[in-house]
């Protein structure tokens, strides 16, 4: 176990750790909620952001939250206007937002590792300032989530009830997107645009299906994406392969398995 | 008596046409109502803007003498029972736990006490989904679903309680001990607006009948008012063929 001896090593599994915690929540809720696209949605405004930072000269961690909460939060205004169902609208956004991107890129000249860290991430070379940040954001998504258990759970049950019983529906959701939106950033800076949808759904998606109780299926879903990043940790430091495609595409292997167990 | 319900001149459209215009209602403690009109009368849209989750274009409405925008904690005591429940069906939630989100309502969403334990339990005697009780919602049955909602709302003890068609697909012996619970909840002077299409059922029950299509035809005591005129204008000259005449 010499791999654990390295600063890096042990960077990257707290960072996993966190990581996990924070997509199996928000991974669990956008699947009940039947929002799913909305992480991959999410994943291509955050590069739009980073774009406009490239082009503006400022920090792109900024640039890209801001960026994508402001899309977080115009969407409910465009599906209304839209009268479409809501993934309609978010998907002709988002895609939009990954061009705007590419556009506002090539008139970018000069140094983008930056750029690419944030597109493909690398786990392994994580700043410590970027890890205290994630690290309270999860203190902060653990408490809100904690506090709002129930209301959140009445709300995806059954929203119109919860509406009428008093629950502000588009305030709750809204906090839940913005917490979303933050998550996205966050886990894209650390391990890449691709790997923060990937690990926000797929795990939860493998064990939805099975897991019958709300609070086992937090816990095996947060266990099974830590699963997924360690093992995809150990296999790309032994066979020298990049990390955050192998824990892509071990998540996506036990996925498959699950259906044919 | 205090005034549950004040509705006055409301209008509401969805699109462009008025689907209810110039409704004018008043629904005092305790007072059971039953609501009658045919598909599209506007029965669950009228129950929608009651609870808030619609707003009408013209005219007020006020539940427990306040403008309804401006309920807060008083929403706690509307229990609402929808007409076609959007669900999650699939959310791995128990019966007791769908049961007991009314009391949480209640509680502001603290621990569940053992008092709140007793209501639950006993909600779900009283409409016996008890052996239900460690089941997912996705896989009961429509009637054991509908029951479940229905005690959502009632363990919520609310002041005004709002049923749209809450029997459908329920048996008739369920039926029966669910209305024998609303006569208790009225003498505990719970007011409760029901809409129904069971017309032998709601002239029997009900204290104040409103005859809704689009507006409102006619309200009062069912033994009061020509319920078959009424009836008849709601739903047109066909409607005496359709009833078992020998009820009234
Ligand atoms: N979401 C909606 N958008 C547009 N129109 C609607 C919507 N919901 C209802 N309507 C229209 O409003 C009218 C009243 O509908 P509502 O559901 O209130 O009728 P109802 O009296 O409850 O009928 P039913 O007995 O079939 O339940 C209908 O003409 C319906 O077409
Ligand atoms: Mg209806």
């Amino acid at each position: 176990m010499e791999i654990l001896s390295y600063a890096f090593v042990q960077r990257a599994l707290l960072a996993g750790m966190l990581i996990s915690i924070i997509s199996s929540v928000i991974g669990i809720y956008l699947i009940y909620r039947g929002l799913s696209f909305m992480s991959a949605g999410i994943s291509h405004a955050v590069f739009g952001g980073l774009a406009i930072g490239y082009l503006l000269g400022i920090n792109i961690t900024l640039t890209s939250l801001l960026f994508t909460l402001l899309i977080i939060w115009i969407m409910p205004f465009i599906v209304r206007k839209s009268k479409l169902k809501q993934d309609i609208p978010i998907g002709i956004f988002y895609s939009s937002s990954m061009a705007l991107g590419a556009l506002l890129l090539s008139f970018h000249q000069g140094y983008t590792t930056d750029l690419f860290s944030f597109l493909f991430g690398s786990i392994l070379s994580i700043k410590d300032e970027d890890l205290i940040i994630t690290l309270i954001f999860t203190v902060i998504l653990t408490i809100f989530f904690l506090r709002n258990y129930w209301k959140i759970i009445f709300m995806i049950f059954d929203q119109e009830t919860a509406e009428a019983s008093g629950i502000n529906v588009f305030k709750l959701e809204g906090a839940v997107l913005t917490l979303t939106g933050i998550a996205v950033v966050l886990i894209s800076k650390l391990v890449g645009i691709i790997l923060s949808s990937a690990l926000i759904i797929i795990p939860a998606a493998t064990l939805v299906p099975y897991i019958k109780d709300m609070r086992k299926l937090i816990v095996y879903t947060i266990f099974l994406n830590l699963m997924c990043i360690i093992s995809g940790l150990i296999l790309s430091y032994y066979f020298n392969l990049p990390t955050g495609s192998t824990i892509v595409i071990i998540a996506t292997l036990v996925f498959l398995i699950s259906l044919f167990k | 008596m205090n005034r549950i319900v004040e509705i006055n001149n409301l209008y509401y459209s969805y699109n462009n046409d008025f689907v209810l215009e110039n409704i004018n209602l008043e629904i005092l403690e305790g007072e059971f109502w039953g609501i009658i009109g045919p598909n599209g009368a506007g029965k669950s849209t009228l129950l929608k803007i009651i609870v808030g989750i619609l707003k009408p274009q013209k005219g007020s409405i006020k539940v427990f003498n306040k403008e309804i925008k401006y309920l807060k904690d008083e929403k706690k005591l509307i229990g609402y029972v929808p007409q076609k429940p959007n669900i999650e069906k699939y959310l791995p939630l128990k019966v007791t736990e769908i049961v007991a989100l009314g009391r949480r309502i209640v509680n502001d969403w603290k621990k569940l006490s053992s008092h709140d334990r007793e209501i639950i339990q006993k909600l779900m005697e009283e409409l016996e989904i008890e052996d239900l009780a460690n089941k997912i919602y996705g896989e009961l049955s429509g009637g054991q679903q509908q029951k479940v909602l229905i005690a959502r709302a009632l363990a919520q003890q609310p002041k005004l309680l709002i049923l749209d068609e809450p029997t459908i697909g329920v048996d008739m012996k369920t039926q029966s001990k669910f209305y024998s619970l609303l006569r208790k909840l009225k003498k505990a002077r719970i007011s409760i607006i029901l809409v129904s299409h069971d017309i032998g059922i709601i002239s029997k029950e009900v204290d104040k009948l409103a005859c809704l299509n689009s507006k409102l035809y006619l309200h009062g005591c069912p033994k009061d008012i020509k319920i078959h005129t009424a009836l008849k204008e709601v739903y047109g000259e066909d409607f005496l063929l359709l009833t078992h005449e020998e009820e009234e």
